[in-house]
């Protein structure tokens, strides 16, 4: 992804790096970050490349023989009660539940970004209403809003990826909202608007892009949440299709196995984790990485 | 500072008002509440007709959004679909378990919090600073409900097995026994660990942070200069500096663990507000769902407010005209 | 002072006085707890549709008539069963007469008398009373009650399904006093009856606890206290179950079958009955909604297709029959009915007849259409998602695409006004089962053309969407049919038509799973009453 960057050589003084490259740098001296931003590739392969050569036929074939059956050279994550390969539908539901999460937070990223950047811009009656919008939203707890909204819209991936994004958006509008109100009064948005630009290109020649570095924070974080949320409706009953896997509908069907087979629910939930975990590594490097105030 | 308060309490009211319009227009899409009835099928076309026109399913949906906002401003709440009980009687009947469940969480995790806090912030890169900080990490990247289904396979499956002291998988009291305090105690402890768990290492770091930050500015070493005790130094200022600013996040943290008590109350058996909105949603019951909605929405907005009332009080670099 | 100001002093009260002690009182008694994974709604038998709800109101109330052992209507209230031979039936068939016991007396002591019956059946033709449905109870025309002892039900027409009225009766006073807004009064929830247990405190979606009815009928039951405890899931129950928290889980899922079977060392067992419901597939017969299925070679290969055995042995660990009829399980039940064989190999050579051939993907095209279809049925019950999972899979090998696409109760069993999926046919393949609640065989709107769901008649109840005069014929006959075994001919033949008509796959007979601590002595299952047949003669050990 290419980060825009700040006041452009029309504009700004000498270079000596790229910000891409300053950005890398920084980050690599997160270690924690380096390491989670390898074993996500890993997970990311491996999700996204098994099912180039098993079908999703065969992942989610039942074999009555092999009810329950523990971890073994065969099924290195067990069977679950139908006899489906816990391992193989594991990487399936991965590429479920990590496509969810990453489209999810780029739809809440996108939606948050548009309506404060507009907002904060506009100002007025449109700031105001467009807040007191995102205020009501923001006062229903989201699990009670997202039930709701995912038993009326039925259960597909993409349509609980939009209700995860659309639900989502609020604290990002929130942060450009605010970033674009300090902004459009500092010396650059003002100069500009004084040579004679349009409002939508010192929106988004100047001001987006000053506001780009908490946003991808926040955004990357925004993965992390999307594939819990993800995982807590379809442990309810409210995600995908059967026989369609996701970590959160195996969880689902795990509960009742907790005594006799708990590698059924192991498995899953310790890869929910594991991404997660890797995410906020990588967004808490991201956040040190971009800090402006940072020394290098 | 008190015309302060009447505005925010003068702008929750519209507020109010857009959400219970949204949330009206959302339920009333989530599926026919009479499904219940013909699941059993002995109901006849006239049991149907009657039925509709009895809970006023007839009537076109502005008219009931209507009627529904007068009689819940005059209090009448409506009566549930399915248990026709009064639903302000159903909220109340909940309400003290859940904030019982809450208040149990909270304590736990501000008194882990602070203790592990402090600690970390006092004993940096220490061996022990390493290990919370990867616990919290943890915490926070936890799913709450697989926390909940690991803490009932070791703690109630495993330890009993073993032969251990062991911990109840759900319920508020065993029925044998009774309600008692001791019951209590021994029944929220899982389903409040696994509540507090996420919001206590995201406390930790906080603290720590915020220790480690004061700690580092000029008044403490001024009062150490001063030749004060550490643990003076750190109770009266490090203390008090670092942590107000908590109050506040415990305030806007409130939706947060509404929503976790959804599926909490429903792996623990937890006779809660959480497991009623669930199983109103599974039914379709919609004077339930829209109370229970309208109840955890106004929570939420008070809990906000309260929130940025207490940071003026005690931020007094906030003033608000 | 409001009852819950009081109950919450009353519970801080027991905090204090408990707090660090044993409840002694309650463990001197004998106490069984059902665990149940579905909430209760209502307590009475009048206001609620079924399942758990009627089967924990039947433990306090009861009605005219009850069960025997084979299903038989036997008196409960009444002394015994009106038939033609006593003449507790007139010979035109219009006017039933009950003579009922002396000396029953309603939870509060007053005695039952023919008063109350006739107050119940006005007060459910009452509008101003929303009871769950008045079947039956709009044809009576008039109640007599010439004494105390006895009831005399006039209808215009002959009523076959008489027995079923009445299954619950409420006392005229507690009518009176309750008048009017009964339907939301407190006695109304928690009625008095005069069954073996009366119902002593009730904390919606926890538990319910019933109390010994000292002067039941049938003697004092063994057991001082019964709750039902709620759970809300399956999981949560069956965790209950292992830890010993419960004494007898109600309604597990078959799914769980195999953990249960390993706690039997631990002395928990499992108590099966078949219920008389089938378990099955309906192929939308609309050529509309799903032109697939008009072809009746291709709806019988799918029949062909599936077998039922597997999922039985499989998926029911054998604790289940072979379906074969809306009936099942029943007296009314075609005893001649083969189940459709499982033959896969006949499966696909009627598809390759009718033209049906293997293409993309290894599912059957024909004229550049795919042999797929979408099946709906409810979310979020393991065992039916297992068994479209066996199915879908038994399907795709012969070339059948099956697209999974369940929904939610309120969705699919919604009325047509608010586009539930089956009232309106917005299905190809449906799976959901109605069974037969109560030992009576009178089901025909499933069936009639008349009760067709439409836009004209929206509230039609048949949603097969079949329609097929000559049954129609057989079934408005059966139901003036006064003769038992001429009605039941009548009935056989109808199921004859339908079968060979091949729009419904039968899949099992549902069982009623239970598992019961072995502590727990003379616990028996019954199909139609299933647990509140006995609870009267249960011991604790």
């Amino acid at each position: 992804m290419e980060i825009p960057h700040e006041p452009t050589t029309s504009q700004g003084g000498p270079r000596l790096e790229s910000l891409p490259g300053l950005i890398w740098r920084r980050l690599r001296r997160h270690r924690l970050a380096l390491v989670s931003v390898f074993i996500l590739a890993v997970l990311i392969i491996i999700s996204f490349g098994v099912p180039l050569f098993v079908s999703e036929d065969d992942a989610n074939r039942l074999n009555l023989r092999a009810k329950l059956e523990p971890p073994s050279l065969a099924h290195p994550f067990g069977t679950d009660d139908i006899g489906r390969d816990i391992l193989l539908r594991t990487i399936f539901g991965g590429r479920v539940s990590l496509r969810i999460g990453l489209l999810a937070a780029l739809l809440s990223m996108a939606i948050g970004v548009s309506i404060g950047a507009l907002a904060g811009y506009r100002g007025g009656w449109l700031d105001n209403v467009l807040m007191r919008f995102t205020d009501a939203l923001l006062s229903i707890p989201t699990l009670f809003i997202l039930i709701v909204l995912a038993q009326v819209f039925g259960r597909s991936i993409t349509i609980v990826t939009i209700v995860i994004g659309a639900l989502s958006w609020m604290p990002v509008c929130r942060i450009v909202r605010a970033n674009v109100l300090s902004l459009k009064e500092r010396e650059f948005a003002m100069a500009a608007r004084a040579l004679g630009s349009r409002d939508s290109r010192i929106l988004s020649r100047h001001i987006v892009p000053n506001t780009i570095a908490p946003v991808v924070v926040a955004a990357t974080l925004g993965v992390g949440r999307a594939i819990i949320i993800e995982a807590s409706l379809s442990f309810l009953g409210l995600g995908v299709q059967p026989p369609i896997a996701t970590w959160g509908s195996m969880l689902n069907r795990a509960q009742g196995f907790l005594v006799t087979a708990p590698w059924v629910a192991f498995f899953p939930g310790i890869l929910i984790l594991v991404t997660v975990l890797c995410v906020n590594f990588i967004g808490d490097g991201l956040r040190d990485a971009l800090d402006p105030y940072a020394q290098n | 500072m008190s015309s302060y308060v009447v505005r925010r309490l003068f702008q929750a009211v519209p507020l109010l008002l857009i959400i219970t319009f949204i949330a009206f227009g959302i339920i009333q899409s989530t599926g026919d509440p009479l499904a219940a009835y013909t699941v059993e099928a002995s109901l006849t076309s006239d049991d149907i007709a009657r039925l509709r026109a009895y809970y006023g399913l007839d009537r076109p949906l502005p008219l009931q959004y209507l009627s529904w906002l007068k009689n819940m401003l005059t209090g009448n709440w409506g009566t549930s679909y399915y248990t026709r009980e009064n639903v302000v009687d159903m909220v109340l009947n909940r309400l003290p378990n859940t904030l019982l469940l809450v208040a149990v969480s909270y304590a736990l995790t501000l008194s882990v919090a602070v203790i592990v806090g402090i600690a970390t912030a006092v004993r940096q890169y220490s061996l022990f600073d390493h290990l919370v900080t990867g616990l919290t990490f943890i915490g926070i990247a936890i799913p709450n409900f697989w926390l909940g289904l690991m803490l009932i396979i070791v703690f109630s499956v495993q330890f009993k097995g073993a032969g251990l002291p062991y911990f109840p998988v759900g319920g508020m009291y065993d029925h044998r026994v009774g309600p008692s305090f001791g019951q209590f105690l021994w029944h929220v402890i899982l389903p409040a660990a696994t509540l507090s768990f996420v919001m206590t290492a995201q406390y930790i770091r906080y603290i720590r942070s915020s220790v480690i930050e004061q700690v580092h500015l000029d008044y403490v070493r001024t009062a150490r200069s001063k030749g004060l005790t550490e643990i003076v130094v750190l109770g009266r200022h490090v203390f008090k500096n670092a942590l107000l600013p908590l109050i506040t996040l415990i305030a806007l943290d409130v939706p947060n663990i509404l929503s976790g008590t959804i599926v909490i109350e429903s792996i623990f058996a937890w006779p809660g507000m959480g497991r009623l909105f669930w199983s109103a949603a599974e039914r379709t019951d919609i004077p339930v769902l829209m109370a229970t909605l309208v109840f955890v929405s106004t929570v939420t907005v008070m809990s906000n407010m309260l929130a940025d009332l207490l940071y003026a009080v005690v931020d007094p670099r906030i003033r608000y005209t | 002072m409001n009852p819950r100001g009081y109950g919450g002093k009353l519970f801080l009260g027991l905090l204090l006085f408990t707090f660090g002690l044993v409840n002694t009182a309650a463990l001197a008694q004998d106490t069984v707890i059902v665990g149940m994974h579905q909430e209760l709604e209502f307590l009475n038998v009048i206001y609620t549709q079924g399942g758990n709800s009627l089967s924990a109101s039947k433990l306090a109330q009861r009605g005219l008539l009850f069960l025997d052992e084979d299903s038989n209507w036997i008196g409960e209230l009444a002394t015994e069963v009106p038939s033609l031979a006593n003449g507790g039936i007139s010979e035109d068939g219009t006017a039933v007469t009950y003579n009922l016991r002396e000396g029953v007396t309603w939870h509060d002591g007053t005695p039952v008398t023919s008063a109350d019956v006739k107050a119940t059946w006005e007060m459910i033709m009452n509008p101003a009373n929303a009871v769950v449905t008045r079947f039956g109870y709009d044809r009576i025309t008039s109640i007599d009650t010439p004494d105390d002892l006895t009831v005399v039900l006039n209808f215009e027409e002959p009523f076959t399904s008489w027995p079923i009225l009445f299954d619950a009766i409420v006392p005229q006073h507690v009518i009176e006093a309750n008048s009017p807004d009964l339907d939301r009064s407190e006695a109304m929830r928690t009625p008095i009856g005069f069954g073996p247990f009366r119902i002593s405190q009730w904390r919606t979606g926890e538990f319910i606890e019933y109390e010994a009815f000292d002067d039941y009928w049938r003697g004092r039951p063994k057991i001082d206290r019964l709750v039902i405890q709620i759970y809300p899931s399956v999981d949560a129950l069956m965790q209950a179950v292992a830890a010993k928290e419960v004494d007898i889980a109600w309604s597990v899922p078959a799914s769980y079958v195999p953990q249960v079977r390993e706690l039997e060392d631990q002395g928990i067992r499992l108590v099966t009955a078949s219920r008389a419901t089938a378990e099955r597939y309906v192929m939308n017969a609309d050529a509309s909604k799903a032109p697939l299925f008009a072809d009746k070679q291709l709806r019988k290969a799918l029949h062909h297709a599936i077998d039922k055995q597997l999922i039985v042995d499989e998926l029911l660990y054998g604790l289940a029959d072979v379906a074969v009829s809306e009936w099942q399980g029943s007296p009314w039940q075609n005893p001649d009915l083969p189940a459709y064989e499982y033959d896969p190999e006949r499966a696909s050579a009627m598809l390759d007849d009718l033209g049906w051939v293997v293409g993309a993907g290894g599912i059957r095209e024909k004229d550049g259409q795919r042999l797929s279809f979408g099946h709906k049925t409810t979310v979020g019950n393991l065992l039916r998602e297992n068994v479209q999972l066996l199915v879908q899979q038994l399907l795709r090998d012969v070339g059948v695409e099956m697209i999974i696409d369940n929904q939610r109760t309120a969705d699919l069993f919604g009325t047509w006004h608010q586009g539930g999926h089956w009232s309106q046919g917005n299905y190809e393949m449906g799976g959901w089962s109605h069974g037969l609640r109560v030992p009576d065989p009178e089901i025909s709107n499933r069936f009639l053309c008349s009760e067709i769901a439409s836009e004209t008649n929206q509230a039609g109840s048949q949603w097969f969407r079949y329609c097929n005069p000559d049954i129609d014929a057989l079934l408005e006959e059966q139901a003036v049919t006064l003769d038992a075994d001429a009605r039941k001919q009548l009935l056989f033949e109808a199921q004859e038509i339908f079968h060979d008509d091949a729009y419904v796959i039968y899949l099992y007979a549902a069982p009623l799973i239970y598992t019961v601590r072995e502590e727990v002595r003379n616990f028996t299952l019954h199909r139609f009453a299933n647990f509140y047949w006995n609870p009267h003669e249960w011991v604790l050990e």
